[in-house]
């Protein structure tokens, strides 16, 4: 249970709030590369933690995320023209490049100076693993870009997508952290096989596998897995231990890192391996930059379809990214098929997250829930970020802003003997206690 | 139209005498279009001639397809390129000259041509809220409008023109009702056609190649500039040049109008009615000719008045 002031404090993300001034240290996906394929193409309106921006591809390929109006007479550059390498308002023609610099300034005399000071906000923009990221906060302490596996592997390794989400963002990367839910939210009920089968190849509702095996019974026999936590210097392993036919545990480790990333618990050794990144639009809705990846081998095609169509954190989304299931059609919810055959009677992991998140309200109301056991996860979360960003009001940079390779880490499952703590299992299935596998990519050790 | 006084019956002025009124019926076009911003801004973009080098700028090298997109008038009554158009491209940095008068001011703008005389761009604002457009040379049509705030984040724009001289034609009319000029394309409730909501049925790919904008018609190419400054301009973030001193002149005039009204003084153009009978327009002058000398060459009066043409007096 939060206060109502720090529920405002966990959840408020606009410029000035003090955990939005903590996830402006941070570099934050803005956009997928393919929402701006054109050179010159086109400028892309976007919001991001409640600021409205203009995206837009110079001819040389950079990327300009720039204040939307012109610093004239307020036009907005949405209308103007992207040439040149910059970007020019269609009122005056006065144009700037992807830095914010005003490079012509055709209404004042050339002799004039006065184009030396006129500038536009212009935030850093980097392009890595198929995305496009943006740095909202400070120059002098920008940040390196977090080394994600998903943006060491080779492209055809990876695949991202996004989803549109009608809530505030905590709440809905506090469901990517409990991995509790799992014995409830995803369940498969059905006891015929064939049905279970289809079920699963849909929406992969347990791991990477598509049909039904003991990992699945584990997970809907023990419903109150023992939770442990650990703390490293870019985020928390947050596992998840449950009982098995044996007397080992069946651990499901997810990793968050900081501000706002999450991997999901589910892989074993050679299933592939998933993420997501929450980013604030405004304080009621967010941008979910799913991402999975494959360190062994490429994506087949067949692969890549299945994901198109929604499969994992993947949402199945229209041409805006919207999922087709979503808050206006009620996840399009069948009552009969939750009656007998899935828990939720909505089709999908991502979509049954959304329903459940989204229907917690545009912001939780925190002062009114009961933690339990299996919620620790979720506490670890919040001491971590509101006590960055306390930190960070007191002139403290938040510490894993300088830990950019810790971020070269996975997580997933792995059977174990019961006597062995979260630090052995992790050592055991990823040769790393915090999961740490950057020394494959020359980041050390 | 219909008009309507709002405030107290005591002070009730005159109509204003504009010329559009003083004409026959035939001889006037009127019509009207909804804008989802603020009403001074969309005012500040018409006494702000400057833009006309850009915003309503055509790009097109091919003649036809030139001719296509001025066919809705981009910069004058003229629907096919010519010298003028070639000068208000060639020149963006017309000097600008703002004489005031009875009942507002005259807003000047002057560019090069092929020799040493200067094209000028003259616009006319009426006190509260009327302006008129800097085009028209003589035997073209005038153009005028009036934003009328709905509340502080949208207006109503009344749009006019006239000719003195001779009724419209029917093929006149006709164009005008399709969008024309500073006569938007609307539907049954005036509501433009390409407007907000439809990002102004934007053309990207005639943007590249035909028009500065890829936006169809002046109107809407204003309207979209207009707008996109926001539901109400933040003017805190602004920086003004030589070519906004149109714009500043205005606030000067109206704020000073306002404050002194605070003051119990009234608004002097409210007692002048007879001096919104004037005309703007453009003229070609010798570059040592100020603005009250164009003035008189082109309309007879240092200010553009010709209400002695409608028994308003001299």
């Amino acid at each position: 249970m939060l206060s109502q002031a720090d529920n405002e404090f966990l959840t408020r993300s606009g410029k000035g709030t003090p955990m939005g001034e903590l996830l402006r240290r941070f570099w934050m996906p803005a956009l997928l590369s393919e929402e701006l394929p054109e050179r010159d193409g086109p400028p892309k309106k976007i919001r991001i933690l409640g600021e409205d921006l203009l995206a837009f591809r110079a001819t040389d390929g950079r990327v300009g995320i720039v204040e939307p109006h012109c610093p004239h007479r307020g036009a907005g550059l949405y209308y103007g023209r992207n040439e040149e390498c910059g970007l020019r308002c269609a009122f005056h023609g006065w144009k700037f490049d992807v830095e914010g610099n005003c490079v012509d300034l055709p209404t004042s005399p050339p002799e004039s100076n006065y184009k030396a000071t006129i500038k536009l906000v212009a935030y850093p923009t980097r392009e890595w693993g198929d995305m496009i990221w943006v740095y909202m906060g400070p120059r002098p302490s920008m940040p390196e870009l977090p080394q994600l596996e998903m943006g060491l592997v080779p492209a055809a390794q990876r695949y991202v997508s996004k989803k549109w989400q009608d809530c505030n963002w905590v709440q809905s990367l506090e469901g990517g952290i409990d991995t509790a839910h799992f014995s409830f939210l995803h369940a498969v009920l059905t006891k015929d096989e064939k049905v279970a089968l289809a079920i699963y190849s849909r929406s992969a509702a347990l791991g990477d596998q598509s049909k039904p095996d003991h990992r699945v019974r584990w997970i809907r026999n023990d419903p109150r897995p023992k939770f442990s936590i650990l703390g490293h210097e870019a985020g928390l392993v947050i596992g998840g231990a449950r009982k098995t036919d044996t007397a080992d545990l069946y651990w499901r480790i997810a990793q968050f890192l900081m501000p706002n990333h999450a991997f999901a618990p589910a892989a074993m050794p050679g299933e592939v391996y998933y993420g997501q990144a929450w980013v604030p639009v405004s304080d009621t809705s967010c941008w979910i930059y799913t991402y999975s990846w494959r360190p062994d081998r490429a994506f087949t095609n067949s692969e890549r379809t299945q994901f198109d169509g929604g499969f994992g954190v993947h949402s199945c989304v229209d041409d805006e990214y919207v999922p087709l299931r979503n808050a206006g059609n009620d996840y399009l919810i069948d009552r009969a098929q939750q009656k007998s055959q899935s828990f939720t009677g909505i089709t999908g992991v991502s979509e049954q997250d959304s329903a459940i998140q989204d229907s917690q309200g545009p912001i939780q109301d925190r002062t009114r829930e009961h933690l339990g056991p299996t919620d620790i996860g979720i506490v670890e979360f919040r001491k971590l970020v509101m006590g960055a960003a306390r930190a960070l009001q007191k002139g403290e940079a938040p510490k894993a802003t300088g830990a950019a390779k810790k971020y070269a880490v996975r997580s997933g499952a792995w059977v174990a003997g019961p006597d062995k703590d979260i630090a052995e299992v992790m050592t055991e299935r990823f040769g790393h206690r915090h999961g740490y596998i950057g020394q494959e990519y020359g980041l050390g050790e | 139209m219909i008009w309507v006084y709002m405030g107290p019956k005591e002070r009730m002025p005159e109509l204003p005498q504009l010329e559009i009124g003083l004409v026959p019926g035939a001889s006037r076009y009127v019509t009207k279009k909804w804008q989802d911003c603020n009403w001074v801004q969309s005012v500040e973009g018409a006494l702000d001639t400057a833009h006309f080098s850009f915003l309503h700028a055509v790009l097109a090298k091919d003649e036809a397809k030139a001719r296509a997109a001025l066919a809705k008038a981009a910069i004058a009554d003229q629907s096919k390129p010519d010298d003028r158009i070639r000068w208000i491209h060639n020149d963006p940095r017309p000097k600008f000259t703002i004489l005031g008068h009875d009942a507002g001011l005259l807003v000047g703008a002057a560019r090069k041509t092929d020799s040493a005389d200067l094209y000028w761009r003259i616009s006319q604002f009426l006190m509260p809220n009327h302006a008129y457009t800097p085009t028209a040379f003589p035997g073209e049509i005038y153009y005028g409008q009036c934003w009328v705030p709905v509340d502080d984040v949208t207006c109503w724009i009344y749009t006019y023109c006239w000719q003195p001289d001779r009724p419209f034609s029917n093929a006149e009319r006709a164009k005008f009702d399709g969008g024309f000029n500073v006569h938007a394309e609307v539907d049954a409730d005036y509501m433009p056609r390409r407007n907000l909501s439809n990002d102004y049925l934007i053309d990207r790919k005639v943007q590249k190649t035909d028009t500065f904008t890829g936006i169809e018609g002046v109107s809407e190419q204003d309207a979209a500039i207009q707008d996109s400054m926001g539901p109400m301009q933040d003017r805190t973030r602004e920086h003004l040049g030589p070519t906004d001193v149109g714009v500043v002149e205005f606030r000067k005039l109206l704020m000073g109008a306002a404050r002194a009204l605070g003051n119990g003084e009234e608004p002097k153009a409210a007692q002048t009615a007879n001096r919104y009978a004037v005309r703007a327009g453009g003229w070609v002058a010798a570059p040592d000719k100020d603005l009250d000398a164009v003035m008189t060459q082109r309309f007879g009066h240092r200010r553009g008045y010709v209400g002695e043409q409608y028994g308003l007096g001299d």
